[in-house]
């Protein structure tokens, strides 16, 4: 299911006319808009994987690069943002279409690792972190992208099952370091704070508007740390309670992966509770 | 649960169905992820909350409007946020719509909004009441200043003084306007800046493929070589960066010549940190790399160099074969090896192998760049150019994709209104006959040429430009404008005070980017695009459903546009049409009546630019409406290699054909759409124009070169008096050490602070915060023996006199070499003028002994912008352009900017920012240069003035090349 899954990839790409063609195609619930693509893709839901894998939380870094390994593991030249998701989509696309020897030809070595290849892909660069970041799309995206992360989750789903995946959890996930509390480092914890492999969720700035709604307190207009720095300064006791009662709450992900999530998101839970109760 | 398979196969034939009609099924990846632009359909509405509010959450609407950033002359793309409660503009951000900048901007883009809100501007015209200079000023209005300068021009018109007439530009940033109402005049007194900035780098482009500018095609190279800092400052620095820096994403190797670690070179793979004046022998060691070895583009050398020429004239004995001139080419280049680069530059021979192996490695994606720099700075700097393009025509990466283009084919001027006619006249206070491969007017040397010959400027305009600050030898531009037997007015078109301007007659504000109307199109990439300037504030409460006819109703104060103003003076000049002039200024819509510039630029967007009115169209807005709302317009995209165009048989009447192929035809030219300025190739005896070249049979399109191909071999060098200059070839500057005397080391003078621009930006709180010193950049080495600390006075002498200025030791400047950023040392006489970023300082002088002495630098003061008492630097710079000489380089008229100076511990009573000058000195310096030209005079081959076919700006008609009868029989 290539094809389709070139289509998807096109969606996560600011739409231009294709893309417009294309949700009708998929029968999405409307066209996709300039406003929504930046309202969630440049707002809130970055689409690369290194924003959710790397310990930074930023773009690039080594889950970048980790990904551009593995372009050039496959022999080929990695493009200038390997791990968007547009660019992650096409990518198995196009492997999964590049079948050793052709759809009909033997199953050989060859064959064998080009499974393993797809297979890895799929483990390690997109099933690591994309379901999570769905579930999020599912909460703050708008009709039309919450439909087509909907059917982005359903091709992952119908993948992972044809597919012989690993069944340890991927290297990466099991070395990022999980959140420490903030002893001397502020500025250290609040980047944690915002980095999703190690706090176990993501936080995004409709959260951080509910809980400045929740709390009683005005939110800052900038980006995440600004904001997040700005809510602590005000009432810390009441943003880290927010925050504890966001975490406590992971969404429903299946395997070992999502198991791994869960389980930080919930040790991020109990720490922020704990911050909170000292702050009061 | 959706049914994937279903949809699968749903997709696959709706791909097949689209890619059989020839369409495109997937997009190509836009590649803007992150860069977050409100959508354009909302911007007649735009919702933020506002910052000042906080922690209330306060809603703002603005209305966006478009325009162009005026901070230097790459015109990148501005949104202005206009507060749609109080009509006032609160900020400035980058317009996604622009295809060159992309919606990007540097730290200059939102600094605008500091300049408009600059408490220290001019609101209303002013108009001198003491003495030139004293700084007594009062206010007065437009109509008797139009009514004072009118009457004036119009008496220099009618008694035939049309060469008492100038304007003097700095920054035009436009695509001709004000030049055309300069044309209507009849007179001959348009002056630029380009040669104290870009006329040697021009030269050399010019002479090679007869249009003076690059346009490398950044993004799609794989090597790219810069001889600047594009990465930070440079044309243009901002569209261009953000495009060597995609190529370098991609993996593309960047090459750097700078004598300073400058940011750019931070990026470089290759810092090649030669001696100044030395790169076209490093660049030349590289050519000769790439012939020695064969590693050249030998189909297009074959093709499009026009050796045929070279070979017929300079090298008659040999066969006319190109096997033979290929021989001939290995042994002119034979002794520029990488030693003897090595030798010249002080690099290491095995880097420049190196840098020359990665050239060769480019193949036709070689991206090049010199414009102001190397070429700036040195004697035969316009060499440097000429060498670089050397590399790219061995490798035949011209007009390739990741080559270099011309730019006159990546940028679009559109034809307007109306189109005056050639001058009749010819100024040699512009264009003296020593100079006549001039690039541009040799307008640094004004004061000089005024005080030889005795002459006189009835009417001086300066717009956008402080030649007493920016050029060379100020204080000669003080005596000028000082002198009332030289200037009888001088009016300076200003938005902000300038050193300049203190010696006025007049002070007429004019407004900033935001408060202006112009048209550009710069060359960024392989594309053509317009981008239109607006007063911001007019568009919105049009946009509103207001009618203004006067810019000034929309600006603050009584700030005016240049535009408005010059079509109501050329009305005054000639208010019944008794001149002929008026008719530029007219309405074609309605006769008789004034163009307004409304009409002007609906005119321009409905008729001149390609596919505009159509895309207007499909929107529901006339063309006009289109450019006020999104700014910009792409014509075309990868526009390709022109230059290999076929002419068509309808072009091809009468053919006649020269001994090297240049073709000559008797059809009509077809009418240009774009009126981008080229070199303009002569007609043949019989009067037929140069159509094309042809080229293995075929007759193409070719180079704006009076052969049609690139001009390996400058025929116009070799007949005007540079025989030994006709190939690219290598001049030992006037800092080359065989020409410095004992304790003399060459100082760099042209780099720009990034953040800052000229004389601009002064009045930027944001800019000035970053930016605001100017320190000697000075070797570890050299400091040691001179027992010299950062932060310690030095004195700096150069061939006229000396400044003072702090050291900073660094390790980023070649050994043995000083260097000092023009940007700074801004000053002022009195307490008008701005107050941000310039010193206040006393002017003595006696005879021909100059003086400048700071007595205090910036402080805090109270105004309407609370930030200016919060002021905490006082250190604005020093000003060491006083101290230079005037260095007319003999060739292309450029000033070489690079000073021999002798650099020591400050002496006793020396204090910062002290100046000191003697004229008289200034003058031998003067004449020491101009004895180094070969004038027209002695080497015309043919009676004029000036090649007419090379680019001149404000071409006069061809009876004004010819030379003047006296002179003419001077030479007989």
């Amino acid at each position: 299911m290539s094809e389709l899954l070139r289509c998807l990839g096109v969606l996560a790409e600011p739409p231009g006319t294709e893309a417009k063609r294309i949700a009708a195609l998929l029968e999405l619930p409307g066209t996709p808009l300039g406003w929504e693509y930046n309202a969630i893709f440049l707002e809130q839901l970055y689409p690369y994987a290194s924003v959710y894998l790397d310990v930074s939380g930023m773009m690039g870094g080594e889950a970048r690069d980790r990904i551009a390994g593995f372009w050039r593991a496959l022999g080929e030249t990695p493009p200038p943002e390997p791990d968007h998701l547009g660019t992650l989509l096409g990518a198995y696309a196009n492997l999964a279409d590049a079948i050793p020897g052709g759809a009909d030809a033997p199953v050989g070595r060859a064959r064998a690792a080009w499974e393993r290849a797809r297979a890895a892909f799929l483990w390690e660069h997109m099933l690591s972190w994309l379901p999570l970041w769905l579930a999020k799309l599912e909460q703050i995206g708008t009709p039309t992208y919450a439909a087509w992360g909907r059917m982005l989750g359903a091709w992952i789903k119908s993948e992972a099952v044809m597919l012989e995946l690993p069944e340890e959890l991927p290297t990466h996930l099991q070395a990022a370091p999980a959140l420490a509390a903030p002893e001397d480092d502020a500025e250290a914890f609040i980047s944690g704070l915002l980095s999703p492999v190690r706090a176990g969720f993501i936080l995004t700035t409709t959260d951080l508007a509910n809980l400045a709604d929740a709390a009683g307190v005005a939110l800052r207009a900038g980006e995440r740390r600004y904001a997040l720095k700005a809510l602590l300064a005000q009432d810390a006791a009441a943003t880290l309670t927010g925050l504890a009662e966001l975490a406590a709450a992971p969404p429903a992900l299946e395997g070992v992966i999502g198991a791994h999530w869960r389980q930080r998101s919930r040790r991020t839970s109990r720490l922020l509770s704990r911050l909170a109760a000292a702050a009061l | 649960m959706t049914d994937l398979n279903e949809l699968e196969r749903r997709v696959s034939a709706a791909r097949r169905d689209v890619e059989a009609r020839g369409e495109t099924f997937y997009p190509g990846p836009s590649r803007v992820h992150l860069a977050s632009f409100p959508p354009k359909e909302r911007w007649d509405d735009w919702v933020e909350l506002d910052s000042r509010a906080w922690p209330e959450r306060k809603e703002r609407r603005y209305m966006l409007v478009p325009t162009t950033c005026f901070n230097c002359e790459s015109a990148c793309g501005l949104l202005a946020y206009v507060d749609l409660d109080s009509m006032q503009v609160r900020k400035f951000e980058g317009n996604p719509e622009h295809p060159g900048s992309r919606g990007r901007n540097c730290a200059k883009g939102p600094a605008t909004h500091n300049q408009i809100t600059d408490p220290d501007r001019i609101l209303y015209p002013l108009k001198r009441v003491g003495e030139r200079g004293e700084g007594k000023w009062e206010r007065c209005s437009w109509d008797e200043a139009l009514d004072d300068l009118a009457a004036r021009i119009r008496a220099c018109l009618q008694e035939g003084r049309h060469n008492e007439v100038m304007y003097h530009v700095g920054r035009p940033g436009e695509d001709g306007f004000t030049e055309r109402v300069i044309a209507s005049w009849g007179v001959d007194g348009y002056n630029s800046h380009t040669n104290v900035c870009s006329a040697a780098a021009r030269a050399g482009y010019a002479f090679w493929m007869g249009i003076d500018r690059p346009s490398p095609d950044y993004a799609n190279a794989d090597v790219i070589l810069l001889i600047s800092a594009h990465l930070e400052s440079g044309h243009y620095f901002n569209p261009h960066a953000q495009r060597i820096t995609e190529a370098r994403q991609r993996g593309a190797r960047l090459i750097v010549f700078d004598t300073r670690l400058s940011n750019t070179v931070t990026h470089a793979d290759y810092w090649l940190a030669s001696y100044p004046g030395s790169e076209a022998a490093v660049l030349l060691a590289i050519a000769n790399y790439l012939i020695q070895n064969d590693l050249y583009d030998r189909e297009f050398v074959r093709r499009w160099f026009n050796w045929p020429e070279y070979m017929a004239k300079e090298c008659p004995e040999a066969d006319p074969t190109f096997t033979a001139f290929e021989d001939i080419l290995k042994s002119l280049y034979a002794d520029y090896t990488f030693e003897f680069a090595a030798q010249e530059s002080g690099l290491d021979a095995d880097v420049i192998a190196e840098v020359a192996r990665v050239v060769s490695a480019a193949g036709t994606r070689l991206s090049t760049h010199s414009w102001r720099s190397a070429a700036a700075g040195n004697e035969g700097g316009w060499q440097v150019a000429r060498c670089l393009f050397f590399l790219n025509a061995l490798m035949g990466a011209v007009a390739t994709p990741g080559g270099v283009y011309p730019n006159a084919w990546n940028k679009f001027v559109p034809r307007p209104i109306h189109m005056p006619s050639h001058p009749r006249k010819w100024n040699e206070l512009n264009w003296p006959l020593q100079y006549p491969l001039a690039m541009y007017e040799l307008s640094f040397l004004l004061p000089h040429i005024m005080r030889e010959r005795q002459a006189r400027l009835d009417v001086y305009f300066t717009r956008v430009y402080n030649p007493v600050w920016t050029n060379p030898d100020g204080f000669a531009w003080i005596e000028m404008l000082t002198d009332p037997d030289r200037v009888g007015l001088y009016a300076a078109l200003t938005p902000t005070w300038n050193e300049t301007a203190y010696f006025a007659d007049y002070v007429l504000p004019m407004g900033h980017g935001p408060e202006r109307h112009d048209i550009h199109s710069y060359e960024t990439h392989d594309a053509q695009w317009i981008a239109f300037r607006q007063p911001v504030l007019r568009a919105a409460r049009q946009r509103l459903g207001e009618t203004i006819s006067d810019t000034r109703e929309s600006n603050p104060g009584e700030v005016w546009e240049e535009n408005e103003f010059w079509i109501e003076l050329t009305w005054r000049i000639d208010p019944d049409g008794e001149l002929g002039i008026r008719g530029f200024a007219e309405s074609k819509a309605n006769p008789g009546t004034k163009l307004t510039v409304d009409e002007y630029y609906g005119y321009i967007f409905e008729n001149s630019v390609p596919g505009l009115p159509e895309a207007a169209a499909a929107e529901g807005r006339t063309p006009l409406e289109y450019m006020r709302q999104y700014g910009a317009f792409e014509i075309e995209r990868e526009v390709g290699a022109l230059y290999a165009e076929p002419i068509g048989q309808d072009q091809l009447d009468d053919l006649a054909e020269d001994l090297f192929g240049r073709v000559y035809s008797r059809s009509p030219a077809p009418a240009p759409v774009n009126i981008v300025p080229t070199g303009a190739p002569e007609p043949d005896a019989e009067g037929r124009r140069a159509v094309g070249v042809r080229v293995d049979g075929e007759v193409l399109r070719g180079f704006p070169t009076p052969g049609g191909r690139l001009e390996f071999y400058s025929p116009t060098l070799a007949q005007w008096g540079w025989p030994e200059a006709a190939l690219p070839t290598y001049i030992k500057s006037h800092v080359h050490p065989e020409r410095m005397e004992a304790g003399q080391v060459p100082l760099i003078s042209t780099f720009r602070l990034p953040v800052q621009i000229h004389t601009r930006s002064a009045n930027s709180k944001w800019l000035d915060e970053i930016a605001h010193t100017n320190p000697l950049w000075l070797h570890p080495s050299q400091a040691h023996e001179l027992g010299i600390a950062t932060g310690d006075l030095v004195r700096v002498e150069t061939q006229t006199g000396h400044f003072v200025v702090k050291a900073w030791v660094t390790e980023g400047i070649l050994p043995g070499v000083v260097a000092c950023s023009h940007h700074m040392g801004r000053w002022k006489l009195h307490d008008t003028g701005q107050r941000q970023l310039t010193a206040t300082a006393d002017l003595s002088n006696d005879g021909s002994s100059w003086g400048l002495r700071r007595l205090r630098g910036a402080q805090p003061f109270e105004s309407s912008d609370p930030d200016t008492s919060r002021i905490w630097w006082t250190d604005v710079g020093v000003h060491q352009n006083l101290t230079f000489g005037v260095h007319p380089d003999p060739v292309s008229g450029m000033h070489c900017w690079h000073q021999a100076v002798r650099v020591s511990k400050a002496h006793d009573g020396d204090t910062y920012g002290d100046i000191a000058v003697d004229t008289d000195r200034s003058r031998e310096v003067y004449r020491e240069w101009v004895d180094r030209a070969r004038g027209a005079n002695q080497h015309s081959p043919d009676g004029t003035r000036r090649p007419y076919w090379l680019i001149r700006p404000l071409k006069p008609n061809r009876e004004a090349y010819r030379l003047p009868e006296p002179v003419l029989r001077d030479a007989d």
